[in-house]
């Protein structure tokens, strides 16, 4: 079975189910803790009944900082999610979807406009997964990974922003029906 | 400009010159800080102690340090000393925030400065003190609550603060959200209280810790309060902790009816869609449902149908919750009209179920959990009317279910793994019953559906046989016979490479697991004798094992279980590199290291101490990155986090993070670091490098969070600070291991070990003989020439007797104490402890006895007596190392050396220490001959041939190496 609540330290010893996918990254610690501190709402986990985190979902709430204000890539006030991962066998079920939704409660909760994400671009199972859940590309980040999964030998590899308005945005005025026509470069992006 | 300029230079002579001169000539007391701050980081070992001095006279003589820029500088200077920040800096912390207590960016700074450094009872003062002077300010309301919460909590706090802080945290977290009789100085008028989850989910913290159920209850069925009221808010997590608080009061009645209210909610929703017959006949029961509630309903009462959307959906997303639904179980279970509250559970959630796939909100995982809930009532049921014995004949449909539900999952990748948790429960009739069953229904049409049944057969009859060799030899039969049919049919293996966990994969470890069992590897009695844990066993049914896991690998490189296995059989039989090529494609690192570092880190100094070389090749050794993550958790994430949770109002966040630390300080793996670490370079240098310094933390114990001002590395927390007495734990997730036995065989992280997995007494064990190597090993530098020599001498043997006498009684009680009967050691590494243990009695002897005074018979008899037990035990090590496994057929000698590997290097652990301990007996007649030339001259006549046999049994034991 699984079950679905909000992440606590502890469970940062029972992730091994997800983390050891080569697609999903393991970071330091101090990364969890400092999501965990500031948007504890926004990091959601599903467990099985002997505690194995089986997917879990982390974000923030910010918008770019006050000097990007005149950029024309400044960000208002937005959820991000920085990390979303399933345990390769408990995909398909739905998990993906519940966490995302969690993290959009959240988002909707902060009143803010879009959540949005990054993506590589060759990871076209979480982008179809992404564009069922009603999120689309925004624009192109050039060479944004440094490393390229499929290409060993590419300089590195490009990601899409992808994005989901909320109530909020009712014009849709943050959103991009021809997302993958803008490119921009790493240092544009916050 | 200039001073600035030195000082982030650290051009500290320099800026303490100018500092001085600054001081002389404005007076402010800013930059008497600073030049002592320069003055004890500088080069200038004397002026080192600066610092500390002036916090201490500070301190004593109650001065207040008004400026808080001059008081982080002091905070800066004794930085690195071994000062207790608590009785120090804290206190200067507070008399700062009381002296100006309407500066709220003063107060705030010394409150994070004492929350840095978890010095809860000082942060407390503070915040009581910001929240007094700034009393409409919400978030210095909960700081103060918070901190107040934390020293109530802390093990450290005694006295009138442990009796008191209890009820006076709850009285203030109740009035935060206007739950008690208001006093008459409320500043915010009571229904103007905004709260937020945070708070609520402390509120529950404090409730959950010193409520009483009934005072608990109380509260949470008031009116606009309570988990209906908290789920209405969209406070998801606050609804799901208040409903665990109820079930930690064991008040069973109350999650029942919250369960139900939720359910008919639900259905009430549903109505305003669709109404059928079942819903109609479940109103008639939610009158009934309430009539006896424990827990007024203190939901949003509005009429049916035109609850607000959001509510709505809080309502159904929640009514879909697998917690939720086992809580109504564990809650049923325990009413006495159990029976009746699963039929209206099990009717309510017939209907709810049909309205969730109405509203398209049943996603396949909850479909999933739904199935399984089917299978728990009637397991349920069962379990209720054994209880009132008077069960109803053909209720109980339990395999049934089973099969119907394999069935319905068949398919599914984890279907193994889901009904494992069921049959655990048969008992061996039913399973039987079950297999039965299995075999007869027809099964489907697809091969790796009959692959799936097969695995299922064969992993039943593992779990359900005893380990005896006629039915390991069945099982492992058919689950290769399965596994070659499977493997040659192209169709099969096509499809199999698609799923992540593939019956063939499962099959190959099904079958190497019972083969290792088999050959009766890892053995207790085995193990004990000479560290193998192939010692006894039958190497070919081992290698077979092995063999068909990693033929399976380089096939479909997927299956985490089967590679983890891998890693662990290639450890026993001591193929380190391709048990490291095997782990390495796991990319482990980082907060991964803390989960399952354990499994490859384990005794692999004494099996191959290469890895922990650092070399021109090797930059850094397999342990570095465990020690760096450690390290930095504890010592500065761990703080950071604090910080940062305050900051962000996250109050009920800071509990958890406070014991993530505490957990990590008490991690064996952390231990295990540092001791293969060592162990591994010593082996392999045959030296030991020693780490104690010019103030050992001996005595001065503390757990690894940083209370003390010092911010050592971790090497020396561990060796220099964790008290023997501190409960070291192994939190290993060994879960990724596969987990196919039953529940009285061994489980496969012990089956499949170089030896029993770390306890706190292995870890405490290893930690004291590191320092009792440190103390032998501990030379004075040459240029230390003392004037008054013989003083001096005096009252370093007095320190040394000390320390020793110290270790050996610790060694002594876990060597022999109650825990000894643990079993928890290999072979030799139970006579490696005993033969330190041994030589801390006789160095303490030595220094008590022989030392200050002429030796008395009875000493010099006494000592003989303990280096005539130490050469018995040396004796015994050298005998079981030479003994040649009965299992290992001649022509396999090779295979032998490599697995008794860990036993050789245990032996070489024994023949360093005691030659190290020889050396330092030595060294230390020579002192005494400096001393008193005739008195060290007649000791070291009568104890040198003594310890010489010492050195030679270690001589013979270097010597088989
Ligand atoms: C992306 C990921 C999180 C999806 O999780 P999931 O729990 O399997 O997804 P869900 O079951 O909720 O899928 C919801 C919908 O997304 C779409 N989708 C998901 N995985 C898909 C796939 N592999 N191919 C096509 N569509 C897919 C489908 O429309 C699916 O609905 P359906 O199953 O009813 O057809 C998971 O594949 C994963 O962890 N991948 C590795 C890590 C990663 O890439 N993370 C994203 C980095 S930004």
């Amino acid at each position: 079975m699984t079950s679905f609540r909000a992440f606590t330290p502890a469970d940062l010893n029972r992730f091994a189910k997800c983390n050891l996918d080569p697609l999903t990254e393991t970071y330091d610690i101090g990364f969890y803790l400092q999501y965990y501190a500031k948007w504890p709402s926004l990091f959601q986990v599903a467990v099985d009944d002997k505690g194995n985190i089986l997917g879990y979902i982390m974000g923030k709430t910010e918008s770019s900082p006050d000097y990007f204000k005149r950029s024309e890539h400044y960000l208002p006030w937005h959820a991000h999610i920085t990390a979303l991962t399933v345990a390769p066998e408990a995909r398909r079920l739905g998990i993906g979807k519940i966490l995302t939704e969690k993290l959009e409660a959240g988002a909707e909760a902060a009143d803010t406009w879009f959540i949005d994400l990054f993506v590589r671009k060759s990871n076209e199972k979480a982008i179809k997964f992404y564009e069922s859940m009603g999120y689309s590309v925004y624009r192109v980040v050039k060479d944004y990974y440094g490393d390229n999964v499929s290409d060993p030998t590419a300089n590195g590899e490009d990601a899409y922003d992808m994005r989901k308005p909320t109530k909020r945005d009712k014009t849709l005025k943050h959103i991009r029906d021809d997302g993958r026509n803008h490119e921009v470069q790493p240092e544009d992006v916050f | 400009m200039q001073l600035d300029h030195a000082f982030h230079e650290q051009q500290w002579s320099i800026a303490a010159n100018l500092a001085r001169q600054r001081h002389k000539s404005t007076k402010d007391e800013y930059y008497k800080a600073v030049e002592i701050a320069a003055r004890s980081r500088g080069d200038n070992a004397t002026e080192r102690t600066i610092g500390r001095d002036a916090v201490q006279a500070m301190v004593d003589d109650n001065v207040i340090v008004k400026d808080v820029d001059a008081l982080d500088l002091y905070e800066f200077a004794v930085d690195g000393t071994s000062m207790d920040y608590a009785k120090t800096i804290g206190v200067l912390r507070v008399r700062l925030a009381k002296a100006l207590p309407k500066d709220q960016n003063i107060g705030a700074r010394c409150l994070e400065a004492c929350m840095w450094h978890s010095d809860w009872e000082n942060a407390q003062e503070i915040a009581v003190s910001l929240n007094k002077n700034f009393p409409g300010d919400r978030k210095l309301l909960f700081q103060n609550i918070l901190t107040t919460f934390l020293v109530a909590t802390a093990e450290a706090t005694h006295g009138m603060k442990k009796n008191l802080f209890p009820n006076l945290v709850k009285a203030q977290v109740d009035r935060a959200f206007n739950l008690r009789p208001p006093t008459g100085k409320e500043l915010t008028p009571p229904d103007q209280i905004v709260s937020t989850e945070n708070e609520i989910k402390l509120w529950i913290q404090i409730r959950q810790k010193f409520g009483s159920a009934q005072e608990n209850l109380k509260l949470l069925s008031l009116p606009t309060w309570g988990p209906l009221y908290f789920l209405e808010q969209g406070f998801t997590d606050a609804f799901l902790l208040s409903i665990r608080l109820l079930a930690f009061n064991h008040q069973w009645e109350a999650v029942f009816q919250v369960v139900n209210a939720v359910f008919d909610k639900v259905i009430e929703a549903g109505q305003g869609k669709s109404s059928t017959a079942e819903t109609g006949d479940d109103r008639d029961r939610i009158g009934e449902s309430s009539a006896h509630s424990g827990l007024p309903d203190n939901s949003s009462k509005s009429d049916p149908g035109i609850f607000s959307d959001a509510i709505r959906d809080q309502y159904m997303n929640m009514s879909r919750e697998w917690s939720l639904w086992m809580s109504a179980i564990t809650a049923i279970k325990n009413l006495p009209n159990g029976q009746e509250a699963l039929k209206m559970f099990h009717r309510k959630i017939k209907t709810v179920v049909r309205i969730l796939i109405d509203n398209n909100r049943m996603n396949p995982v909850f479909q999933q959990n739904y199935n399984r809930l089917k299978l728990d009532i009637v397991f349920t049921r069962a379990t209720i009317s054994a209880r009132a014995s008077h069960s109803e004949p053909g209720d109980n449909n339990k395999i049934q279910r089973l099969i119907q539900l394999s069935q319905e999952h068949i398919k599914d990748s984890n279907c193994f793994t889901m009904l494992k948790g069921y049959l655990e429960l048969l008992n061996k009739e039913e399973i039987a019953d079950f297999a039965g069953a299995l075999k007869t229904e027809p099964a489907e049409e697809t091969k790796a559906a009959h692959l799936f049944d097969t695995l299922l057969l064969v992993s039943l009859k593992l779990r359900n046989s005893p380990d005896c060799a006629p039915c390991l030899k069945s099982i492992t039969k058919d689950a290769l016979h399965a596994f070659f049919q499977g493997i040659q049919d192209r169709d099969v293996s096509l499809r199999v490479a698609n799923v992540t966990e593939d019956p063939l994969s499962n099959l190959a470890v099904l079958g190497s697991i019972c083969l290792v069992k088999l050959a009766g590897a890892g053995r207790k009695d085995g193990q004990y004798v000479n560290g193998s844990p192939l010692y006894r066993a039958n190497v070919h049914l081992f290698l077979q094992a092995v063999v068909w896991l990693d033929f399976y690998l380089k096939k479909i490189p997927k299956n985490d279980a089967l590679r983890l296995l891998l890693v662990k059989l290639y450890l026993m039989m001591g193929c380190v590199t391709r048990a490291l090529e095997v782990w390495n494609l796991f990319d482990v690192k980082n907060t991964l290291l803390e989960c399952l570092g354990t499994v490859c880190l384990d005794r692999l100094a004494s099996i191959s101490p290469t890895h922990f070389m650092m070399g021109p090749s090797y930059l850094r050794s397999f342990a570095d990155p465990f020690i760096r993550h450690f390290e930095t958790a504890i010592q500065k994430r761990y703080p950071d986090t604090v910080i940062k949770t305050l900051q962000n109002s996250s109050y009920a966040e800071l509990p958890y993070v406070i014991e993530l630390a505490q957990n990590q300080s008490r991690n064996t793996v952390a231990v295990i670091a540092v001791i293969e670490k060592r162990r591994g370079i010593r082996l392999k240098s045959g030296r030991n490098e020693t780490v104690i310094e010019d103030e050992p933390l001996i005595g001065l114990y503390y757990p690894l969070i940083p209370r003390l001002l010092k911010k050592p590395r971790l090497i020396e927390l561990v060796l220099g600070a964790l008290s023997p007495n501190y409960e070291l734990q192994d939190f290993t997730d060994y879960n990724p291991l596969p987990h196919w036995a039953g529940p009285q065989s061994t489980p496969i992280q012990e089956l499949a070990a170089c030896g029993p997995l770390p306890t706190n007494r292995r870890c405490h064990l290893s930690i004291l003989a590191e320092r009792f190597l440190d103390l032998i090993c501990f030379v004075q530098p040459k240029d230390f020439k003392p004037s008054q020599i013989t003083q001096l001498l005096q009252s370093d043997w007095q320190a040394t007797a000390s320390s020793c006498q110290l270790l050996y009684r610790h060694l002594d009680l876990l060597n022999y104490g109650e825990d000894s009967e643990k079993n928890d050691l290999t072979g030799p590494e139970t006579w490696y402890f005993r033969v330190v243990t041994e030589l801390a009695k006789l160095v303490k002897l030595i220094y008590e006895t022989i030392l200050p005074t002429s030796s008395t018979k009875a000493a010099r008899e006494g000592i003989v007596a303990v280096i005539r037990r130490s050469l018995t035990i040396i004796e015994y090590q050298l005998q079981d190392s030479l003994a040649t496994s009965p299992g290992t057929p001649a022509k396999m000698d090779t295979l032998h050396g490599v697995t008794a590997l860990h036993g050789i290097g245990m032996l070489r652990e024994t023949t360093l220490v005691v030659r190290c301990t020889v050396q330092h007996i030595t060294a230390t007649l020579d002192r005494l001959k400096v001393i008193d030339k005739a008195r060290g001259t007649t000791e070291a006549a009568w104890l040198l041939p003594e310890t010489k046999r010492l050195s030679a049994a270690a001589a013979a034991a270097d010597w088989l190496d």
